[in-house]
């Protein structure tokens, strides 16, 4: 369990990620750095588990032997990656390219 | 609370409503025959969806009537409903107007609906009620019945809170640990802004790339003529530089046969026509290299075994229209490497010959040739002469060089030279390496070919072994490296006229060695069983594509290349020509 937290801690004080959320496929969040005040974790947790299904199946529709391994969304403000699983997913957002780099 | 039991009672009161209305249609139109009525029921399910009431009328399976759910009894009629018209035209075209959406995974959840991936979850102000979409779900009544009987249950917030305690046993779980430790080594290669490499998929590749060896190379055709092909060596081979599916095939004689039999024979042979050759050329020496003119379609030059360069025009007949003299210059031993160099219009033809000589023919004139030039390097026994004949058994030049060729020698080393020297004396450079005669250099002429690897240069020999060369670099003249796989004479090397890393060998055994220099630089990709006959010439196509072998016994199989090995791998070609700069 500590492991857990342990990386959650790792990844979210990296320098640009705005937070991280875990949820299952129904959007039930497990672990979420947002907090419970602003709404955005919880949005996050809603909207992100049909996208990511969708980009799960249009893989599998392209070629059946594939499946999807990664999802990134890189949008003006931010960027939200998205490790999937079969019931689970991890997902991080991350700020814009420029705040990176900065602990290299 | 009393407000939502309220609209619910409402709700409830409406679709009751509904269902009257619906009912009384449904026997209506059941007394008419009636065709697909699929899009109006589908625009009313869209007005349904609008107004916000209870979707569940949404699906049609049959062309009459339309679904409506909640009561136990109605739902059973209506499935034996469905059940009977199952048989019917008209669900038959149901289901291929609106196909079912492939691999769906209708998941069972206790507290949410069951749909496909289309949810679409609204959130509104009074939020106890979620109320799903179901376009597409399967027109499978049982399940249909299924969701119906859910839907009833529904509508408790699919975004409710689940406890403590099932959060931390579903983090606890072995499931999870997996999912997270895999996800999150994933996103911590993200976030550092690297390539996310899942370290599981990279070693599956890895075993895929491994496997490439295997039937890389498979016969395509075989080509041979009883009358003309039996028992004579395959001399030389050479695809036709204008028609694609072209070759023509030059042989030896033939020691068992006859008299009457004709000395020397080149064939040419076409893929499309398998059963006899497309031509036949015939001269009265065997014939020990031929080669057609990349500047005339129809004219095959040949070098005899007694010296003649003599010339066939396909148009006219089978004995050559032209023949060089044996006097006056020439040569007078076989000749073992002809090529035609210069552009379209001021071609010339090399040949040299056993002996050392080469000459400048001009098709016009070939009654003498234009210049003679003797290739001659130092004696190593240091007798009498202080310069040995070189006794070349091949010639090469590289493309587009009108000057600079490269020749293979009995004695084992191969020499550069130029055909137009600057001083009256014939500087030859030699690559000595190979410890018996050299039967067959090759250069890459691959367009593919970066500056680096068009340099290179192939030479296999009698000593079991083929070598790599380097031919900018003049300093070591030491091979870059040494293939050593066979267990017999090489007889002949050919790089692949496309692929820049790839080349082939043939030896005594009957094996065909394909070699991709960018995979590996100490084994071959695929050994080729040929049969039991030593292959003494081959020639790839000009396509890279396939591969002409001509054996001691006449006869000529063609071999085709794999597209897995047609594939150029660039990042290792590219670490091949770092290998091969760090060599100098």
């Amino acid at each position: 369990m500590s492991e857990i937290e342990e990386t959650i801690n790792r990844i979210k004080t990296h320098k640009s990620v705005q937070g991280i959320v875990i949820c299952n496929n129904d959007g039930q969040i497990i672990r979420s750095t947002y907090g419970t005040e602003s709404k955005e974790g919880e949005n996050i947790a809603r909207t992100i588990p049909t996208l990511a299904a969708k980009a799960k199946s249009t893989v599998r529709d392209l070629d059946p032997q594939n499946e999807l391994t990664f999802l990134r969304i890189k949008s003006k403000n931010n960027e939200i990656m998205v490790a999937p699983d079969k019931e689970f997913l991890l997902i991080v957002v991350q700020g814009p390219k420029e705040e990176k780099k900065e602990d290299e | 609370m009393n407000n939502n039991y309220q609209d619910k009672q409402k709700l409830l009161q409406e679709k009751k409503e509904k269902i009257a209305r619906l009912k009384e249609e449904q026997m209506r139109q059941q007394l008419q025959i009636a065709s697909v009525r699929l899009p109006q029921q589908i625009t009313q399910v869209e007005e349904n969806a609008d107004s916000n009431q209870s979707s569940h009328q949404a699906q049609p399976t049959q062309n009459q009537g339309v679904i409506a759910p909640p009561q136990q009894s109605d739902l059973i009629s209506l499935y034996l409903q469905t059940k009977r018209k199952k048989l019917g035209f008209q669900t038959i075209e149901m289901y291929s107007n609106n196909p079912a959406p492939p691999q769906t995974e209708v998941m069972t959840i206790e507290f949410g609906v069951q749909c496909d991936f289309e949810i679409q979850q609204q959130k509104q102000e009074n939020d106890d009620q979620v109320i799903p979409i179901m376009e597409n779900v399967r027109r499978d009544s049982r399940k249909k019945r299924e969701i119906l009987q859910s839907a009833e249950k529904v509508i408790e917030k699919v975004e409710k809170n689940i406890s403590m305690e099932e959060i931390n046993s579903i983090v606890q779980s072995q499931s999870f640990q997996r999912f997270f430790s895999r996800s999150s080594k994933t996103i911590e290669k993200a976030i550092h802004g690297g390539e996310v490499d899942v370290l599981e998929d990279l070693m599956n590749t890895q075993q895929v790339a491994q496997e490439i060896g295997k039937d890389n190379l498979t016969k395509l055709l075989s080509f041979s003529d009883k009358v003309y092909t039996e028992n004579r060596v395959v001399t030389s081979i050479q695809w036709s530089p204008t028609l694609p599916n072209t070759f023509l095939a030059a042989y030896s004689q033939n020691e068992e046969g006859s008299i009457t039999d004709q000395v020397g024979v080149v064939l040419l042979w076409s893929l499309q026509l398998k059963s006899r050759p497309e031509f036949y050329c015939f001269a009265n020496s065997p014939i020990t290299s031929a080669c057609f003119h990349p500047f005339s379609p129809n004219v095959v030059l040949g070098g005899l075994y007694n010296g003649q360069v003599v010339v066939w025009d396909l148009r006219a007949k089978h004995t050559p229209e032209k023949r060089s003299t044996l006097n006056s210059g020439g040569h007078s031993y076989p000749i073992y490497g002809l090529s035609i160099v210069g552009s379209q219009n001021a071609n010339n033809v090399i040949s040299s010959s056993n002996d050392g000589r080469i000459c400048i023919w001009n098709l016009a004139q070939l009654n003498q040739p234009q210049k003679i030039i003797d290739l001659k390097t130092k004696n190593k026994q240091q007798t009498t002469n202080p310069q040995v004949e070189v006794n070349s058994t091949c010639m090469v030049f590289p493309q587009g060089d009108a000057n600079n060729f490269y020749v293979g020698a009995e004695d084992g080393c191969i020499y550069k030279s130029k055909l137009h020297q600057n001083t009256n004396e014939n500087i030859v450079i030699p690559f000595e390496e190979h410890l018996a005669p050299v039967s067959g250099i090759s250069l890459n002429s691959s367009p593919q070919a970066s500056p680096i690897i068009s340099n290179l240069l192939l030479s296999s020999s009698f000593d079991w072994t083929c070598k790599l060369w380097n031919t900018r670099t003049q300093s070591d003249n030491k091979c870059l490296a040494t293939f050593e796989c066979s267990e017999d004479y090489v007889y002949d090397v050919q790089w692949n006229g496309q692929h820049p890393s790839l080349f082939s060998t043939t030896d005594g055994e009957g094996y065909v060695d394909l070699w991709d220099l960018s995979y590996d630089l100490e084994a071959p990709i695929t050994r080729y069983k040929s049969g039991n006959n030593s292959i003494n010439k081959s020639q790839w196509s000009k396509d890279g594509t396939k591969i002409a072998i001509g054996d001691s016994f006449g006869e000529i199989q063609i071999l085709q290349l794999s597209q897995k090995a047609q594939k150029v791998d660039h990042e290792r070609l590219a670490k091949l020509e770092q290998w091969i700069k760090s060599e100098k």
